[in-house]
């Protein structure tokens, strides 16, 4: 039986998450009233100190996703522990911070942290909800017999092709070559579909290349030519373009679909790690900056 | 331009294979994007590896790519085409053939089988996002090696400690102000381009040896360096108490722990007894237990009479503020002056036909001297009348007549004895008696006065405002029981229940209170500790508290 990350153990690491959060929360109202609840204070310093060690622990995820003979608990008790316990901190930094910001480091670093929780944030819900329709998507089968569908249904069409004029082949080849998948980091996670094809023109006239998402153009181009095909064997041929290029399309448009999914679960990483090297850097900065100027 | 493209290749089973293709356009573009005019599938072509364009007349066949094109065998990036000529980019050969009848330009494009092919290939589908060229590793170290120097590495290197400091501190690059994590206050201003003013030593606490380059001559009315050194407060630093780059900005810390850590468990105990919070521990204020000493009588009662006071124009209603008038700023009142407070009324004047003549409000011996004085020109003017009446009378003497010595002696003994009746009838009868101390001294005609001594301030260790807490709701007579006061010795200062009516310590306070903690009221043992040693300034004090 699945279990997901967020429910893992009874949710365990979120109770743990909870009762850190309200200890801190607790000592935070408790403290002395007048005095400036930054991290100058004897409880600054300790949430400070809890904050550093969760980011320095959260981060070590990275290290322990890639040991993968560690027996340092399971990988998913990590990540369960690494979403709650990131969402703690949080709430821990923020206390730390006494609400007191400025255009300074310490306030960069806080940035920063909230940057790499929001891209998390991001990451957790696109995990509960792609993964799913990922594998409706994809109907069981790998990504590898996908394109291999793919590679089959091109080899066909050339085939068909070569049984009917030049320009039939050109219009296959060149149905192929311009398919454009995955063209650019925007086009992956908007499923653009770029595509073209090179048309043969009118008896007589020249080429020319159109744009053809969805593989349009080429099936209407064969749909018309069809409609005026009175040779039994080229209708025959024709016929059998039209279905490859129909089957062509929807398998194509299932890996667009299925890049498109996987771009969007990838894509909060592209933000949450780089970030969190930055954060890095930015708490050695911090506290290296206040004992600098203790 | 109308152009004839024919494709010659070898078919299935070798045959060789020739098709045309007619392209219309301006410019026929070459290359291994799928967007070009002709598609070179070949990886060593680029994407849009070169092109072919009309200028004028002519065809001109160009290439910004890095391997160029071959014409005719060299290597070109800008070359007119004529018929006959030979490109080759890659393993694709193209040559120029003349144009059949409606076209203008015309070539051959084949494969050339003895360059290798096995770089020709399908387009790979790029299905992640790695495979379209995104990276988190350069984003990564960017980020951190950014953050590194622009809030690290340049902050130090701004700084006067890292030995040749860089000159970004002015301006908008990053310098050690991104590391302040508050303002300064306003007092310190000065200071805001000189973190190490302050921060003297790397990863040192910021010194009290720092506050006194600046503190040190202000320091003895904070701490004056001649009084005894409590061991325990040697531990403590101006920074214990005074924090910077706080926010709201303040010089002072005004939490309750600043005094109670030490307050709470006093060393003393008989001094003050132990302090924690105004209203739940905090002793009465010790103006209620000492007696005033001014030695002056004035019944409050009698001058504060809601029907009024009698005066020399009819009744009048007396104010408080009608003697007790504040100082510039509010906090406390101008001293009380007989001349411009008690003397409309209080007359000193002694001489019922000369009613506008006072003795001045001076000891009682310059009182006798300036009505000796009086009576001596009274009389001599006056003589000899004077002599022979039982008051003296004033006379215009006769123009001419000059007295003897004999008659001058005697209308001068005459005006002392005058004088000195008329003095002991104003000091001990009609003038001074009513709110001075005078006794009578043992030679003739002496008196002494105990001297007024008013105090100005009654709680010198409180601060307190009068003018921040005038308001309509708190009349004079809310704390100061004036009213019904008899004596000049009754105590006039309110206990502390009058303040803990709306002040509470900032723990205890209720909803309509007025959170105050220590530092609302007090300034730090301001007459009391020394902690600071105040350079030679101290030496010296110290070496004069031991000769006493």
């Amino acid at each position: 039986m699945h279990e997901s990350l967020l429910a893992y153990r009874r949710k365990r690491f979120l109770w743990i998450a909870v009762a850190l959060v309200l200890i801190c929360v607790l000592a935070y109202a408790l403290q002395d009233d007048a005095e400036p609840h930054d991290g100058g204070t004897w409880l600054g310093y300790t949430l400070g100190g809890i904050g550093a060690a969760l980011i320095l622990w959260l981060a070590a995820l990275g290290l322990r996703k890639r040991s993968y003979r560690s027996t340092l608990g399971s990988l998913q008790g990590w990540v369960s522990a690494h979403v709650y316990l990131g969402l703690a901190l949080l709430v821990i930094v923020t206390l730390h911070t006494g609400f007191q910001f400025g255009w300074n480091v310490h306030t960069l670093a806080y940035v920063l942290m909230c940057l790499v929780i929001a891209s998390g944030v991001v990451g957790v819900v696109l995990y509960v909800r792609y993964p799913r329709e990922l594998s409706a998507n994809r109907a069981s089968l790998t990504r590898a017999q996908l394109t291999g569908q793919l590679a089959e249904i091109d080899a066909r069409s050339l085939r068909v092709a070569g049984r009917l004029p030049p320009e039939y082949r050109d219009l296959a080849q060149s149905a192929r070559d311009r398919t454009r998948l995955g063209d650019g980091v925007l086009a992956l996670l908007r499923g653009a579909d770029r595509s073209q094809v090179l048309l043969p023109g009118a008896a007589g006239g020249g080429a020319s290349i159109v744009m053809n998402p969805g593989q349009r153009a080429v099936i209407d181009f064969l749909s018309e030519r069809l409609s005026r095909s009175s040779d039994g064997a080229q209708t025959q041929a024709l016929t059998e373009l039209m279905s490859l290029a129909a089957a062509r399309r929807v398998l194509l448009e299932q890996l667009r679909r299925d890049a498109q999914l996987k771009a969007w679960l990838q894509i909060w990483l592209y933000v949450h790690v780089p970030v969190t090297f930055g954060l890095l850097a930015a708490l050695i900065a911090h506290v290296l900056s206040v004992f600098l100027y203790w | 331009m109308r152009a004839l493209i024919r494709f010659v290749g070898r078919g299935p089973g070798g045959a060789a294979l020739q098709r045309d293709r007619i392209f219309d356009g301006e410019v026929i573009t070459l290359g291994r994007a799928t967007d070009q005019v002709i598609n070179l599938k070949d990886r060593r072509v680029e994407l849009e590896h070169a092109r072919i364009v009309r200028v004028g007349g002519r065809f001109l066949v160009s290439s910004r790519a890095l391997t160029g094109v071959l014409v005719n065998g060299t290597v070109r990036r800008d070359a007119p085409l004529a018929v006959g000529d030979a490109l080759q980019i890659g393993a694709n050969v193209l040559k120029l053939i003349a144009p059949p009848a409606g076209f203008d330009l015309a070539f051959t494009f084949e494969l050339d089988n003895s360059v290798d092919t096995r770089a020709v290939e399908a387009p790979a589908l790029l299905l992640t996002l790695a495979e379209v060229g995104a990276r988190m590793q350069p984003w990564a170290w960017a980020l951190s090696i950014a953050v590194l120097v622009g809030a690290l590495l340049v902050p130090w290197l701004s700084s006067p400690q890292s030995g040749a400091p860089l000159p970004t501190r002015p301006t908008v690059l990053p310098s050690d102000h991104a590391w302040q994590s508050g303002p300064l206050h306003t007092a310190h201003a000065n200071l805001s381009a000189k973190c190490e003013s302050c921060h003297e030593r790397p990863f040192a606490r910021v010194t009290d040896q720092a506050c006194l380059t600046c503190h040190a001559a202000s320091l003895h009315r904070h701490a004056p360096p001649d009084n005894r050194q409590l061991p325990v407060l040697a531990m403590t630093h101006c920074a214990s108490c005074h924090r910077e780059h706080d926010e709201p900005s303040t010089l002072v810390r005004n939490d309750e722990q600043v005094c109670v850590s030490c307050h709470a468990n006093p060393q003393h105990p008989a001094r003050s007894g132990p302090v924690a919070d105004f209203l739940r521990q905090h002793p009465a204020f010790a103006a209620a237990r000492i007696r005033d000493e001014s030695h002056v009588k004035f019944p409050h009662d009698v001058h504060l009479n809601p029907n009024g006071i009698k005066t020399t124009t009819g009744n009048e209603v007396m104010t408080c503020a009608g003697c007790h008038e504040p100082q510039a700023g509010g906090a406390r009142f101008q001293a009380i002056s007989m001349q411009r407070h008690c003397q409309r009324c209080h007359s000193l004047s002694f001489d019922p036909r000369a009613p506008e003549r006072n003795v001045p409000h001076a000891s009682p011996e310059i009182v006798l001297e300036s009505l000796l004085e009086y009576y001596s020109s009274e009389y001599l003017q006056g003589y000899p009348d004077a002599l022979n009446t039982a008051r003296p009378v004033r006379k215009v003497a006769r123009p001419g007549v000059d007295l003897s010595a004999a008659q001058r002696a005697r209308v001068l003994a005459r005006a002392r004895a005058q004088a000195e009746i008329t003095a002991r009838d104003l000091l001990e009868r009609r003038a001074c008696v009513v709110c001075h101390d005078v006794q009578r001294g043992k030679a003739a005609s002496t008196w002494t006065v105990t001297p007024v001594s008013l105090r100005a301030v009654w709680m010198p260790k409180a601060r307190f405002s009068h003018a921040a807490h005038a308001t309509s709701l708190t009349p004079c007579k809310s704390c100061h029981a004036a009213q019904k006061s008899r004596h000049a010795t009754d105590m006039l200062m309110p206990p502390i229940e009058s303040c803990r009516a709306c002040h509470a310590g900032p723990h205890s306070a209720a909803s309509t209170q007025i959170a105050s903690s220590c530092t609302s009221c007090h300034d730090f043992h301001s007459t009391q500790y020394p902690l600071w040693q105040a350079g030679p300034e101290r030496a010296a004090s110290t070496a004069k508290a031991r000769q006493r």
